[in-house]
């Protein structure tokens, strides 16, 4: 089983990616404290804790904001798919410079007290009916506790043994997390500064990271509208496509009415049909492409038999698969999903149906 | 891993596979761009601190004070800075323990008496402060060899300069003078709070016309401690309150009333 958990093996990519990332946290929080000290130094010189805090703080933020435009960035250019292949270490890294904010600034400001540190963090200020008064750390430590359970079940682990519907809602909790993230750094660290333009700042990126997911909602909207198919044939095949209009090795993506999508995949002078939907991450596989005969993930890289939606051994991930025939260069597919791993007989073009 | 030729002119991104030109090249340039960003923002925000004073904390020896233990109403240590023959001249030095507590506890029992105290010293604008180190023995009284009779403890001379109103922010004295640098502010509130409750002694700090920055010790209008419900909720929020200011000795201390503090 433990394979199934591992498709996405260490490769030359990911260990260029998590450098990349790694070496840009190193960069960031040098830069933050060496440019800190040789703004302020001899007698009035800054402590170095609060620094910390400061750049583990602001680190986490903009790191945050890049995690979470990569999702639509690579839905609306496929061009941005090799940030999205190694997201995951990128946000458990971000994790890991958010914690150590977070112990930092609970020792140096929390501890050493007649108050338990954790009790300091929400009690000692209790200003909760103030907005400029208003307690931050404890949205801090909130959105905190949502990124754990975030980042305690992003292993495939959870994925395989929560349904995806589950995993995918309860990823969703990121956004909360991140608007408690936002109100935290306004009223907090920005309450503090005379100018107000880190406050705008840190609005421009929760504006910036709203419009692009409408943006790239409404863009997925009006692709299925374009899409939009009518039952014809009066039973149960759908005419999805022409078949000259999927190219070779690619898909066609048809919505249904239910908000189902099937990727319809032309491939090898056959043509099958299984779900949009990637059992890995929920990526979208109709934009993905046949490798070496599987159709394969965009998103990081899974493989799919197209004749029976099944991963090659020894991987165990299925999809479900649909019936397809090709009638007058048209193909047609029967909606009713078939179990995820059915093999279904590809269409054969120029065949006879 | 399988190389593919024809990746290039339907190009597909995959991990494991060779990259194609287009998203290569892409990525090539756009994590540099990213980092390069980081960077910048760490340059941009790592150089807009403002002067966070010239207040120290040095750790790096203890120091031995000897003084009249006195509760102000908060621990401090009466030093003698000058006998010339004439009046002899004293410095306050505020007493604080280690962490976010007060000396009451080992300043409190000795008031009135002569004290040999060891600890850190903590350094701001020409005021000190002495962070005790070494449990009960931090503080000692002296023993007087000669057996003579002992001196009276110095009564520092108090003067009113007038009732005011002031704008500005109760901070605690140990932080705002070298622990903590900044020590200021609403990132600083629940510090402050937990330092204040603990013992160590409030402050105000204010401007005066000239743009200085003036700061007072922080008692009730009797003199007696200003801990107390009406005044913690208001530390490191910028108010305005009303009270007596009064010199103690070499120390300003702001008498305030607690009910006339409103948060501007
Ligand atoms: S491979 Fe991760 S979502 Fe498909």
């Amino acid at each position: 089983m433990s394979h199934g958990y591992q498709a996405v093996l260490w490769n030359k990519h990911k260990r260029t990616y998590d450098l990349a990332v790694a070496g840009g946290i190193v960069a960031y929080i040098g830069t933050f404290i060496g440019v800190s000290m040789a703004t302020w130094s001899g007698p009035n010189i800054l402590s170095t804790e609060i620094l910390l805090i400061q750049a583990f703080g602001s680190c986490a933020f903009i790191m945050l904001t890049i995690i979470l435009s990569i999702g639509p960035l690579a839905r609306l250019n496929s061009i941005f798919n090799p940030l999205l292949y190694n997201r995951r270490h990128f946000g458990v890294m971000f994790f890991i410079v958010a914690l150590a904010h977070v112990i930092i600034a609970t020792f140096w400001y929390h501890g050493f007290g007649i108050v338990n540190p954790l009790v300091s963090i929400l009690s000692m200020n209790s200003e909760y009916d103030r907005i400029a008064q208003f307690p931050f750390e404890s949205l801090g430590f909130v959105a905190l506790l949502i990124l754990f359970v975030m980042a305690a079940t992003s292993h495939d682990f959870w994925l395989a043994n929560l349904k995806p519907g589950v995993w995918k809602a309860m990823h969703m909790f990121v956004y909360v997390a991140y608007g408690l993230l936002v109100l935290h750094v306004v009223l907090g660290a920005l309450q503090a500064e005379r100018s107000s333009l880190y406050t705008w700042l840190v609005i421009a990126s929760a504006v910036w990271l709203t419009v692009l997911h409408v943006l790239t909602g409404a863009r997925e909207t009006s692709k299925d509208h374009h899409g939009a198919v009518a039952a014809r044939d009066g039973g149960h095949w759908m005419a999805v496509a022409a078949l000259d209009d999927i190219p070779n090795d690619r898909a066609r993506i048809v919505p249904m009415k239910d908000g189902e999508r099937i990727a319809v995949f032309k491939y090898d002078g056959k043509v099958s049909a299984v779900s949009n939907v990637c059992a890995h991450q929920n990526g979208p596989l109709g934009e993905g492409k046949i490798v070496d005969g599987c159709i394969t993930c965009p998103w990081h890289g899974y493989q799919y038999n197209p004749d029976n939606g099944q991963s090659p051994p020894p991987f165990t991930e299925k999809i479900p698969t649909y019936k397809v025939k090709i009638e007058g260069g048209h193909v047609f597919v029967d909606p009713t999903p078939l179990p995820p791993g059915t093999p279904v007989a590809p269409a054969i073009i120029g065949g006879n149906a | 891993m399988t190389d593919h030729p024809s990746n290039d002119k339907d190009p597909f991104y995959v991990g494991y596979l060779t990259a194609p030109r287009r998203f290569a090249v892409f990525s090539m340039i756009l994590i540099p761009v990213l980092v390069g960003v980081g960077i910048l923002s760490a340059g941009i925000i790592g150089s807009s601190h403002r002067d966070p004073g010239t207040g120290i904390w040095d750790l790096s020896q203890p120091i031995e004070l000897v003084g009249w233990a006195d509760m102000a109403p908060y621990p401090v240590l009466r030093v003698q800075t000058m006998d010339d023959g004439l009046l002899p001249t004293y410095e306050t030095v505020f007493v604080v323990s280690e962490g976010k507590i007060g000396a009451g506890d080992r300043i409190g029992p000795l008031a009135g008496r002569e004290v040999k105290a060891t600890g850190f010293l903590i350094e701001r604008d020409g005021m000190r402060m002495l962070e005790l180190v070494g449990g009960m023995d931090a503080v000692q009284e002296m023993v007087d060899v000669r057996g003579q009779p002992p001196e009276l403890p110095p009564t520092p001379e108090t003067a009113s300069l007038g009732t005011y109103t002031l704008k500005g922010q109760i901070i605690d004295s140990k932080c705002y003078l070298g622990v903590m640098k900044p020590g200021e502010g609403k990132p600083h509130k629940s510090c402050a709070t937990l330092c204040i409750i603990g013992g160590i002694p409030p402050m105000f700090m204010t401007q005066n016309a000239e743009g200085e920055r003036m700061v007072y010790l922080v008692t009730d209008p009797d003199g007696s401690s200003a801990v107390k419900q009406g005044m913690t909720e208001y530390i490191a929020d910028w108010i305005e309150v009303t009270g007596e200011i009064e010199t103690q000795g070499d120390v300003a201390v702001f008498k305030i009333n607690r009910e006339t503090i409103r948060r501007l």
